[in-house]
């Protein structure tokens, strides 16, 4: 009897030593996690933001390859054209947002926090600049969005008030005009170690963030007065201090291995749904232009109709937003070789031409821009084919033609007098802008900008999609607000919303005051008083 | 075998030969339920035709003398049980015989499992639980356990596995209680937890890759760990349906419990008399397609190219597949029409192109190069890019799909070993169950060793141990979902009518690794996916327990019990070089350990205080731990094709690991007292440690109350003519958090040009969260009457479930998309009916039937602060399913089809429109639930039929909102055969359709003033096309869910013994079985609405499933 017991008692010890063994004073470290950090290097942030956000601007993000880009008509849907005819899918909206503020908007908060309390100047600055390019993005696309109160989760605040997109913008430039001051001069330590765009080169980002100031200053030119606009873009020309030649171009470095290659490359690899637009094409071939076998892939001379024989370089763009299920795709031209099946080109965020195409247009303003507005225009147009030469012979693929690749000096002066391209002041509006749209390409988010507020190029409105979604409306006036942020902070988002109505009409963005086409008749989609 | 036998009885028992003289000799010995193996208290052991016999004592014995001159018969009984004969013969041993009594199925006496593993009498129970017995789990060859239960079980409901192999069943128990958790049971084997979890693996298809934690693309679904466990080794599944029932399991029994009994030696029967138990069954089982889509054959690959002009609808030339010809790249069916082009005034249509030839004679088809077209030496390679094809007949293939699946076999043997002495018993079961599925290339192997043993090492102490190793193996299982890896997705959906499988069927690919596919745009040739991309699988797992039990004294009782369920899993994804979505090949490859370790130790006290009142209490603690690792490492590109080894890696390999440790410690306890054994009163108490809880809401404590009224008894009214009972429990229970949401982190990528970097994690890290609580009440009766032929029991429940632990969603301009919250309160109220009838009993034929009912009703009550709703599923097509306030859970958002009336208002063409915001369109949630069991016994022959039902809830196709638009489905020809010509021009598919609706009649100002009988016709691709959510509205590919399964059918036939015994066999018997066979009744076109969902927690939602499969079989079953 007693040996039983003994034997019972040894049998439960060994589960009473697991059981007690072990109060709850582990518990606490238990729950740390053990898979992720609680606390980073601000660097891995600033790199990650840097990379996110630029990849949805001009990689893999949807917003652009299949939205702005076509609704700038950059390119063309030619498979699912349903975005093309401005059908779209909300889900896509949700994520554009959510990436936007959840993702590298946060991270960069984030930074700033943890560049401040360290007193990393290069960081602080550098992070501060990206925030606002980002934001500036944001705000171009929806107006009105959550700013002074956003990012403010971990706060408390979960239901951020909307900003008007005036107020937004200009703190935006107060936000660079201290960054690119505080970066003067300062340390790089800290930003040479994650720095995917200049390499820790700090004199490059103020060159950057005024360029970024120079973009703004012109986007607002038609709201605000003179004393913002013009006075701050002269204060930056004359400081001298802003991107003065293609080597100081902005630009994303790529790995061009999986999984980091070309986001555009990406998408397109396994799946053909976008081609060229005939708005490009059509433009590119009436000016004779030296990008178009860069820009553009030709198509297939054999491909069976019997329509379109003739020599071997034939581009064909297809309209945006035609009826039906899509064109037989090997009648239409794909996106040129080195901008969208290149594994490794670099995301071009803001180059010299695009610069020379601002300052050009305030020089036609009559804003001292440092030069007149034909040379600007000029040097914009040139720098926009030394890029795009340079980078398509740096194109590895093969098969593909570098002769027509190389645009040379020669071939760029011959441009310049091609008419339409030459010069007249009588529509230099005109030229600049839509310049300065095929100068933008791929980057369908920033053309769809400069379309909004200046109408051209003018052929983007000059006739009404064969099947869009919203008939007598045009081109949508900014990318509906999303569900997701509807149905969480709605109380916030109504007032920003009046006035809107079929999600992307009845009410523009702050800055886009445009009321009439190019061609003088009513700009559609507005609702006026 | 019989020697061999013997042998092993001989050492097992180390018997030594028995010495018998005397004439007056002890009869003594006990008497258990066979069952459950608890003693049986005050049965009768008498002699018959003598007046001699004992009654058991508090222990179970008896004993007593008698002079024995020759054979005589013993007999037990006891009510509620059937009585158990035994003869013996002077020179027989005549003490520590064992009398095992079967329970009597419609009994009132019934000794039943609950929490803990430990029995208690029925009528005691202030809670609904109800017994699925072996022989119901293992008449039919389903090898996922919870597939099994379906239809057995009132307020059970179970969304069937979806007849791929190894694929997940789910089980939902009174309706959904978390708002985002997973809603599952606990399940318990022999008392100790086990894992259920269900792993779908994303396949990261393109598709949907730039949306982040997106559900609607594919995935692989792996089945419920559940499914490891071999039927062919429960004894009984119990389902503990509510909170009141898990009480002592504490907070993981919050959606209830599936309480498993695995067999023990003591089931082998007695022993002493039959020696070395040894038992076989085999099962053979068929599954065959039973295909629910219906594709139309009129229309053959192809696209409009101008719908203005409809006049130049259909065209079609392969050249590349790749749109180098005339729409080869596209995988819609708008092409031109199949099997006979009867219109010669449509040549000029095609005439054109040289590439068509054109009959003259009428009825002979069209003759079009297609990819099978051989080209002039009469090769086939639809790879080349060429026109030189010699153009064939534009023919229908209707069994182009149905014609890819094959046959699929499952095989089960299952051997059996038992027996054991008074003191002692053992059962080893091994399995092996083989089994390839309908889809090619698909299979599952299993084999389990199963292990148990029971020692009694004196008259106090037990001890008693169990031990399951299972190892499953998948050379590949199916691609689920919206995925190219799906091959539904382009069968029902992204398809050519017009394509003849067979060349790919033989071709896979060409001499350079390069595949053969009908379609080089968008689509893997179907057998280059089952064939080369494979998702396999092999999962070792071993789970089971020890446990030592001491009796201190007649009335208390302690167990010690420690437990394990772990297990490793493997899986491996591999995608050949040149598949689509993954031209450079690649690899998944993910290890998985999970291990829980439960210990308990308790205290049980059982002793009558008065006369009258007799009490039971017992107190306990329990320790359980659980560790989880998973790593991954994804190769993203191969060098050398076709080689699967990580050092094959194109570029570097992409890794991922999780880790997650938890610790709960608890206390609990349960004091019950009886009155005179009709009244009956216990309470439960709980306390529990969390570690993924902050310090200060650590600690936890939830209480129960239950009770029962026998009040037949308490009226003294004779069992035979009625038992009743009433029974009233409240509940409450606690439930924990994830773990690690109480502090934020940051998540890594891979390196950026060499950079790392990190992001700070989407969800709101809170490290103020407390436990969640669920209570509930639960209000029952049972009734049986007419001797027990006629039973009832009906129960009514509530459970409200607030403080629950969720991640709410946030609005992303906050820096977050989610954070963790306590807040929500979810009810569920319903009722649950069980009817068990026997209409017939004879000595030779019985008939008995079950009829199990429930419907459970499901509202939101709040949720937190303003948040108007939470998504429990993303989007899938614009489609959210979401829970909000003052709403049943599960309500699917989406554009809504605009109506009036009840018919839609069609707009200016004659076309489905959608309303302008998102709405509520459905709820994904049946209405009802139910099964029907008929059991016809005939001399040695019974039949068994279940009928199972689900009614109501809505579910959004895929498969027909795709594949209306695509043009693959019958119903997108049909509207052809109904409509009106809209021109006079062409008739065919676009002479259209005039929808049954409205239009709207407006005034000068556009307002609505009224609505007009529709009389536009639309023709067939815009009426098609329109599927488009947001065009014509989701509601257009919602349907109802109901269905109405005749989920099985048995014959099983005993062999007499007197055929067998001349072979050595105890017994045999062998059974024809059927399963899945007919869908009886449904709403849904195409689908079969009961699957095609991933197996987490969001129903309702149908894409490209998996096809409904048959099953018929048969079984043998042999004893020795």
């Amino acid at each position: 009897m007693r040996k039983d017991r003994i034997t019972f008692i040894l049998l439960c010890v060994s589960v009473l030593v697991v059981l007690f063994s072990s109060c709850t004073d582990d518990f606490n470290s238990l729950n740390v996690d053990p898979n992720n950090p609680t606390d980073v290097p601000a660097t891995t942030l600033l790199s990650y933001a840097m990379h996110e956000g630029i990849d949805q601007e001009l990689g893999e993000g949807w917003i652009h390859h299949t939205y702005l880009s076509c609704w700038s008509q950059l390119y063309a849907k030619i498979q699912y054209i349903d975005e093309d005819r401005y059908l779209f899918r909300g889900i896509n909206i949700n994520t554009f947002w959510w990436t936007d503020y959840a993702r590298h908007l946060k991270d960069l908060a984030i930074v700033i926090e943890k560049a401040k309390e360290k007193e990393y100047a290069d960081m602080e600055g550098v992070a501060r600049i990206m925030k606002a390019y980002f934001f500036q993005r944001t705000t171009d696309c929806w107006g009105d969005v959550p700013y002074t109160e956003a990012l403010k989760g971990d706060e408390g605040e979960l239901s951020p008030v909307y900003d008007s997109q005036e107020s937004i913008y200009m703190d935006l430039i107060a936000e660079i005009k201290a960054a690119v001051a505080m970066l003067n001069g300062a340390d790089n330590d800290q930003l040479s170690k994650c720095d995917l765009i200049y390499g820790g080169d700090l004199d490059a980002w103020r060159k950057f963030g005024n360029s970024i100031l120079l973009r703004m200053y012109m986007r607002i030119s038609g709201v605000e007065p003179d004393s913002v606009a013009q006075a701050g873009l002269e204060e930056v020309v004359k400081s001298g201090i802003y991107i003065q030649s293609n080597a100081d171009n902005a630009t994303l470095a790529i790995d061009g291995t999986k999984p980091y290659r070309n986001g555009l490359m990406e998408t397109l690899d396994t799946r053909t749904d976008q081609g060229c637009s005939r708005t490009m094409i059509t433009l590119l071939d009436s000016l004779n232009d030296p990008r178009l076998p860069i820009y553009a892939q030709d198509i297939d001379d054999d491909y069976g109709k019997g329509e379109y024989d003739g020599p071997d370089t034939i581009f064909v763009g297809q309209p945006n937003g035609a009826a039906g299920a899509g064109p037989v795709q090997s009648t239409i031209s794909l996106l040129g070789v080195p901008i969208a099946y290149d594994a490794d080109r670099p995301y071009q965020i803001l180059s010299y031409s695009d610069v020379c195409f601002i300052l050009a247009e305030a020089a036609l303003k009559g804003w001292n821009a440092g030069g007149s507005a034909q040379s600007w225009y000029e040097a914009g147009i040139e720098a926009s084919c030394e890029q795009w030469s340079e980078l398509a012979l740096a194109s590895p693929l093969a098969g593909y033609a570098k002769d027509a690749a190389e645009i040379t000096s020669d071939e760029i002066a011959a441009y310049l007098q091609e008419p339409g391209v030459a010069y007249d002041a009588a529509i230099g509006q005109e030229q600049i802008c839509t310049q300065r749209w095929l100068a933008l390409y791929p980057n369908g988010v920033q053309a769809f900008s400069v379309f909004r507020r200046t109408g051209y190029p003018k052929e983007i409105e000059s006739y009404e999609l064969e099947a869009t979604t919203y008939p007598d409306l045009g081109v949508p006036l900014r990318l509906p607000y999303p569900t997701d942020e509807e149905a969480r902070n709605s109380a916030n988002m109504a007032a920003a919303k009046a006035g809107i109505h079929d999600d992307m009409y009845g009410k523009p963005v702050w800055w886009d005051t445009r009321t009439t086409k190019a061609d003088g008749t009513p700009r559609l989609g507005l609702d006026v008083d | 075998m019989r020697i061999l036998a013997k042998a092993i009885l001989f050492i097992t028992l180390g018997l030594a030969a028995g010495c018998l003289f005397a004439q007056s000799v002890t009869i003594s010995g006990s008497v258990i339920d066979a069952e459950t193996g608890q003693s049986l208290v005050g049965a009768n052991v008498v002699v018959v035709s003598e007046t001699v016999g004992s009654a058991t004592d508090d222990q179970g014995n008896f004993s007593f003398s008698m002079v024995l001159t020759g054979p005589v018969k013993l007999v037990a009984s006891y009510m509620g049980y059937k009585r158990e004969e035994m003869e013996i013969a002077p020179g027989d041993k005549t003490t520590d015989l064992l009398f095992e009594l079967e329970p009597d199925v419609i009994g009132t006496e019934r000794v039943v499992v609950t929490a803990l593993g430990l029995t208690q009498e029925e009528k005691a129970l202030g809670y609904s639980q109800q017994q699925v017995g072996a022989e119901e789990l293992t008449e039919v060859v389903e090898t996922n356990i919870v597939s099994n239960l379906s239809g057995k079980v009132s307020g059970v409901q179970v969304i069937g596995s979806s007849g791929a192999v190894g694929s997940s069943a789910r089980i939902q128990i009174r309706g959904i209680s978390s708002l985002t958790g997973d809603n599952q049971p606990l399940f318990v084997v022999d008392g100790v937890p086990i894992n259920n979890s269900a792993r779908n693996t994303s396949l990261g298809d393109a598709t949907h890759e730039e949306i982040p934690d997106d559900p609607s693309g594919g995935y692989v679904d792996f089945g419920n760990a559940a499914a490891d466990i071999n039927p062919n080794d429960i004894k009984s599944v119990n389902v503990l349906k509510g909170a009141n029932a898990a009480a002592l399991y504490g907070s993981r029994a919050l959606n209830g419990v599936v309480e498993i009994t695995t067999k023990s030696g003591k089931e082998a029967g007695l022993v002493m008399k039959k020696g070395l138990g040894i038992s076989y069954t085999n099962h053979i089982t068929f599954k065959t397609v039973n295909p629910q889509y219906k594709l139309q054959n009129k229309y053959g690959q192809g696209a409009l190219i101008d719908n203005d002009s409809l006049a130049s609808y259909g065209e079609f030339a392969y050249k590349d597949g790749n749109y180098g010809g005339i729409n080869d790249g596209t995988d819609e069916s708008w092409g031109p029409p199949l099997d006979g082009y009867l219109s010669a005034q449509y040549d000029s249509l095609y005439g054109d192109h040289d590439h068509i030839v054109v009959s003259d004679i009428p009825g002979d088809p069209l003759y079009i190069p297609q990819y099978d077209s051989p080209l002039p030496d009469g090769t086939i390679d639809p790879s080349v890019s060429t026109w030189d094809r010699i153009p064939t007949a534009w023919i229908s293939h209707p069994n182009n799909v149905t014609d890819f699946f094959e046959t699929g076999l499952t095989q089960e043997h299952n051997l059996s070993f038992y027996g054991g002495t008074m003191s002692a018993n053992f059962r080893i079961s091994l399995s092996h169950q083989d089994e390839t599925g309908i889809m090619p290339n698909t299979d599952q192997t299993r084999n389990s060793v199963y292990l148990s043993g029971n020692l009694q090492l004196s008259r106090k102490l037990s001890v008693s141990g169990m031990a399951n190793y299972v190892k499953t193996d998948n050379d590949n299982l199916v691609g689920n979902g919206y995925s190219g890896f799906n091959p539904m997705q382009q069968f029902t959906g992204w398809f050519g009518r017009q394509v003849d499988l067979s060349f790919l069927k033989d071709n896979l690919q060409k001499e350079d690794g390069t595949p053969y596919r009908w379609n080089y745009s968008y689509h893997n040739n179907p057998y280059w996916i089952v064939n080369k991309n494979l998702n396999s699988r092999e999962r070792n797992r071993l789970f089971g327990n020890v446990s030592a039990n001491y009796k201190f004294n007649s009335w208390i009782s302690a167990t010690g019990r420690i437990g394990t369920d772990w297990y490793r899993e493997h899986i491996k994804i591999i995608r050949a070089m040149y598949t689509n979505d993954f031209p450079d090949g690649n690899i998944e490859d993910q290890n998985r350990f999970s291990q829980e370790i439960n210990a308990d130790v308790f205290v049980r006290a059982n002793r009558k205080l008065t006369e009258d009142i007799e009490m039971t209490a017992l107190v306990g603690a329990n320790y359980r731990q659980n560790n989880y690792r998973y790593d991954k490492i994804e190769v993203l590109g191969l060098i050398i094709p076709d080689l699967y080894s990580l050092s094959n890696a194109s570029v570097k390999p992409v890794t991922d690991m999780d880790i997650e440790n938890t610790k709960h410690n608890s206390v609990y306890g349960r004091l019950g007292l009886s009155f005179r054994d009709y009244l009956f009163l216990e309470t439960t108490g709980r306390n529990d440690w969390s570690s993924t809880l902050p310090e200060d809401s650590r600690s936890y404590f939830y209480p129960s109350v239950t009770g029962s009224f026998v009040f037949s008894d308490f009226a003294k009214i004779d069992p035979k003519d009625l038992f009743g009972k009433i029974r009233a429990s409240w509940a409450v229970v606690g439930n924990t958090a994830e773990p690690y949401s109480l502090i934020a982190a940051y998540a890594s990528d891979d390196p950026v040009m060499g950079y790392p970097v990190l992001s700070l994690e989407n969800t709101l890290a809170n490290a103020d969260l407390k436990p969640e609580e669920k209570t509930s009440i639960e209000l029952g009766t049972d009734l049986k009457v007419l001797n027990n032929r006629l039973g009832l029991s009906f129960t009514y429940y509530q459970e409200n479930t607030i403080n629950q632990i969720m991640q709410v969603d946030l609005a992303p301009s906050t820096g977050f998309n989610f954070k963790w919250i306590n807040a929500g309160e979810i009810e569920n109220k319903g009722v649950e009916l069980s009817l068990m009838g026997t209409p017939v009993k004879t000595d030779d034929f019985d008939w008995d039937i079950t009829l199990n009912w429930a419907k459970n009703e499901n509202k939101v009550i709040e949720l937190y602060g303003d948040i108007e709703q939470i998504e429990i599923w993303q989007a899938t097509w614009d489609l959210k399913v979401v829970a909000r306030p003052g709403e049943p859970w599960g309500q699917m958002l989406g554009w809504p089809t605009k109506m009036h009336n009840g018919k839609p208002v069609v707009d200016a063409d004659g076309n489905y429109q959608s309303g302008a915001d998102l709405d509520v369109v459905g709820n994904v949630l049946p209405d009802w639930t139910g099964g029907l069991r008929n059991t016809f016994r005939y001399k040695n022959v019974s039949l068994s039929t279940l009928i199972d039902v689900s009614w109501g809830g809505d579910v959004f196709s895929v498969t027909n909102m795709w594949g209306m638009y695509a043009g693959t489905i019958k119903e997108s020809v049909e509207g052809a055969d109904d409509g009106k010509p809209v021109t006079g021009g062409d008739i065919r598919r676009e002479g259209g359709v005039i929808i049954d609706g409205y239009q709207e009649v407006t005034d000068a100002d556009g307002n609505v003033t009224g609505y007009k009988k529709n009389e536009t016709a639309i023709d067939g691709y815009w009426y098609s096309i329109c599927r488009y959510p947001q065009l014509g509205g989701h509601n257009l590919s919602i349907y109802d869910a109901t269905w109405i399964k005749l989920r099985s059918v048995t014959v099983n036939y005993r062999i007499p013994p007197k055929y067998v015994s001349r072979f050595g066999l105890a017994g045999a018997s062998i059974g024809l079985e059927g399963r899945n066979l007919f869908i009886l009744y449904k709403k849904a076109p195409n689908i079969d609405p009961e699957t095609g969902f991933s197996s987490n927690i969001t129903q309702g939602i149908e894409q490209n499933q998996f096809p409904s499969t048959r099953m018929y079989g048969v079984s043998l079953k042999l004893d020795l």
